[in-house]
Order: C-alpha cells, then structure tokens, then sequence
C-alpha cells in the first residue's frame, strides 16, 4: 500500500475514514510498539500500551496541530500511555535496590557494542525494575532531564537521579555476565 | 570519571541500537505487534452510527403508537352526564315521573275527601325550586312520601338504571315535569266542606 503523508492521514482519520485509520496504524505499529516495548516487561504487556495509545491517537486526533511531525506527536501519546501503564504497577518506584557493587568488566569498544543486537538489549531493559527502566529510557534514549523525569513521574530529581545510576549499574551486571559467557 | 564514561557508553549503546532499527520488523517478529492488537483498536473507534439506530426506531414507534392510542381513546370516548355522580338523577327522575300510588294512601287515611291534595307530594317536591313557603303538614306528607316514592323507586326501577336515558332527555323531562307541577299550583283549589259539630 502506497504510504500516505501525514496531512492525508490526518484528514482522513478525523473523516473517520477506516482506510486511512488502518494506513495510520500500518505506518506507525512498529516503530511505536519498539518504544513501547522498552518500557514493558514483556511483549504481552506492550502490546496493551500500543493499544491503548492508538486509541488515544484516534480519539485525541483533533488535538494534532500539524505543526510538528505526526510521528513525534504519537511518540509522545506511546511514551505518556507507556508511563501511565507502569504507574499503576504496586512498586513502581523502589529507592532502595539490594544487588551488590561489582567489579565492571564493561567493554566499551565497537566490537562489543556491534555484536549485542537490539532484541538482547530490550530483553536485558525489559528486565530492570519498572522505576528503572523507565527512568533509564526517559533519560537515555529518549532525552528528556532530570526535570522533567520528576514531574512525568511525580518523583522528586534526586529519586531520578538514583533510579538512573541503580538502572545503569544492572544494565552493566548483566552485560558483563552475558559477555563473560 | 572512567565509571562516568562508561555510562555514557551504556547510554549511546542502547540509544544507537534502538534508533537504528531497520524500517521493517525483524522476521523473528520481536519488535510486531500480533494482529489482534489493531482489532482491539478497531473495535474501540468505531465510527458514530450514520442514520438512525433500530432502538432509536423502536422507541420511536413505540411513542407514535401510544400517543395516536391516547388521542384516539380521548376523542371516541362516551359522553358522560355533566350532573355529578354522588345524586342518581334517574332515581329522582323515575320518583317524579310517576305520581305515587302509595301516597294517596296514605293521605287518603289521614283525609276523607283530598284527591285534590293527593298531587301535592309531588308538587311540593318541585316547589323546592320554587322555593314557596309550606306549612308543617306538608313538609310532613312531602318527606314521607319522598321517602317512599324514592324507595319505590330504587327497588322497582333498579333494572331501568342500566337503560337509563341520555342526560339531555333526562332534563328536558325534568324541565316539563317542573312546568307541569307549577301549572298545577295555580289552579285554585276548591274550599272544603265545612265540618260537623261532634255534639
């Protein structure tokens, strides 16, 4: 199917054209279910963010001023509805983490970097803590500060700041186990 | 500091393998979504229904039928008397309409040569319309014999209540039974024979 622009998508989503709703999602799944997916704990539980957050696509579509890329303006609902889903989950935020200090055998060359393909590092980002993994992803790979971790998360800056470094720390453990193995 | 550039490292690793995601899912199928996803979405944004819904028909129809219903039952309905349904008008009727047999006896034991008066019952009755002065002796004969005209009545004329007739002839009897009653008034009676000294 010919891919659409974001202009024709709009307007015809807000038609409520099906077409051009069933173009939208075919445009934009994978690349919001791989964000979402950083979030979640499992494909399962990404998959209810990726739902939710087309619905709120769909139904927020009026709200899209064009005067950015559509793309951007549905990140941003994936990553809202990604954090709203962790949230609701009972621990989400944990000051306190009992792994121990270990001796970092991190390699940081190109090599090493070239043969973790991407489904290994989600599957080792889907394993952090739920308070991690978002303040790891907010931080790291989609940009945002401190600042604005806090009030996303209603956690105060220091609770990120500490969130980031623990999440690094375990990235970094599991890492070296998997490139010691 | 060597710790700080190894986050940084952590960072930009994670960071470039994501950003640098080939445009079409892996065919292992990690990074899509399974199909049911997109029909729970479908499901949740289906278009507001064009034209109207059969409920929305049904409840309509359903308030035609039961106002054309109403409208129907209200202009069809029998007439009914205007006189309120407390006074059984047909019994008064019928008690009026007949001179009462059982008050000429009655008077007829009480005065020898009275036929004249016998219709007084019936005329004293009407004369409450009149509004005419009486005396005590015939208030007296007046209630009694209403009493029993209307008992009379009630018990014979029971049957006729269900055939009674439409109220507009109900007052036109009335009407003339009222005429007849004051015609009757003024006709002078003849003076009584005087009576016998009982010495």
């Amino acid at each position: 199917m010919q891919q659409l622009n974001d202009q024709e998508l709009v307007s015809g989503v807000l038609r409520g054209s099906p077409a051009h709703q069933t173009a939208l999602y075919r445009q934009y799944s994978v690349p919001m279910f791989r964000v979402v997916l950083r979030f979640a704990r499992d494909k399962a539980e990404a998959e209810d963010m990726l739902q939710d957050g087309f619905i709120r696509v769909f139904r927020d579509m009026a709200q899209f001023r064009g005067d950015g890329a559509l793309g951007g303006w549905i990140r941003r609902i994936m990553v809202n509805t990604a954090l709203s889903h962790l949230r609701k989950q009972r621990d989400f935020i944990r000051d306190t983490a009992d792994f121990s200090p270990f001796e970092s055998l991190f390699r940081t060359d190109e090599d090493f970097a070239s043969n973790m393909d991407a489904e290994t590092l989600m599957k080792y980002l889907q394993k952090l803590p739920p308070g991690y993994r978002a303040v790891f992803n907010l931080y790291a790979i989609d940009g945002f500060s401190h600042e604005e971790i806090a009030e996303q998360l209603g956690i105060s800056i220091g609770t990120s700041k500490s969130q980031l470094f623990k999440a690094r720390e375990y990235l970094k453990k599991m890492l070296d186990k998997s490139f010691i193995s | 500091m060597t710790e700080q550039k190894e986050f940084e490292s952590l960072d930009e690793l994670f960071k470039k393998s994501f950003d640098n995601l080939p445009a079409t899912p892996a065919s292992s199928g990690w990074d899509s979504p399974s199909e049911k996803v997109w029909q729970h979405v479908q499901k949740q944004i289906k278009p507001p229904q064009s034209g109207w819904s059969t409920q929305t028909l049904t409840l309509i129809a359903a308030f035609a039928v039961t106002v054309t219903v109403g409208l129907y039952l209200l202009l069809n309905r029998p007439e009914t008397p205007e006189t309120p349904a407390v006074q059984p008008p047909v019994a008064t009727v019928e008690a009026l309409g007949k001179p009462a047999q059982p008050v000429q006896e009655e008077l007829a034991s009480h005065q020898t040569n009275a036929t004249e008066t016998l219709v007084s019952p019936v005329k004293t009755v009407k004369k409450k319309t009149v509004e005419a002065p009486k005396t005590g002796m015939e208030k007296r004969t007046e209630t009694k014999a209403a009493k029993q005209v209307a008992a009379d009545s009630s018990l014979e004329q029971r049957p006729t209540v269900q055939k009674r007739k439409a109220p507009n002839s109900t007052l036109k009897l009335k009407a003339e039974l009222a005429k007849r009653a004051e015609e009757a008034w003024k006709k002078p009676l003849t003076p009584l024979p005087q009576r016998r000294s009982n010495r």
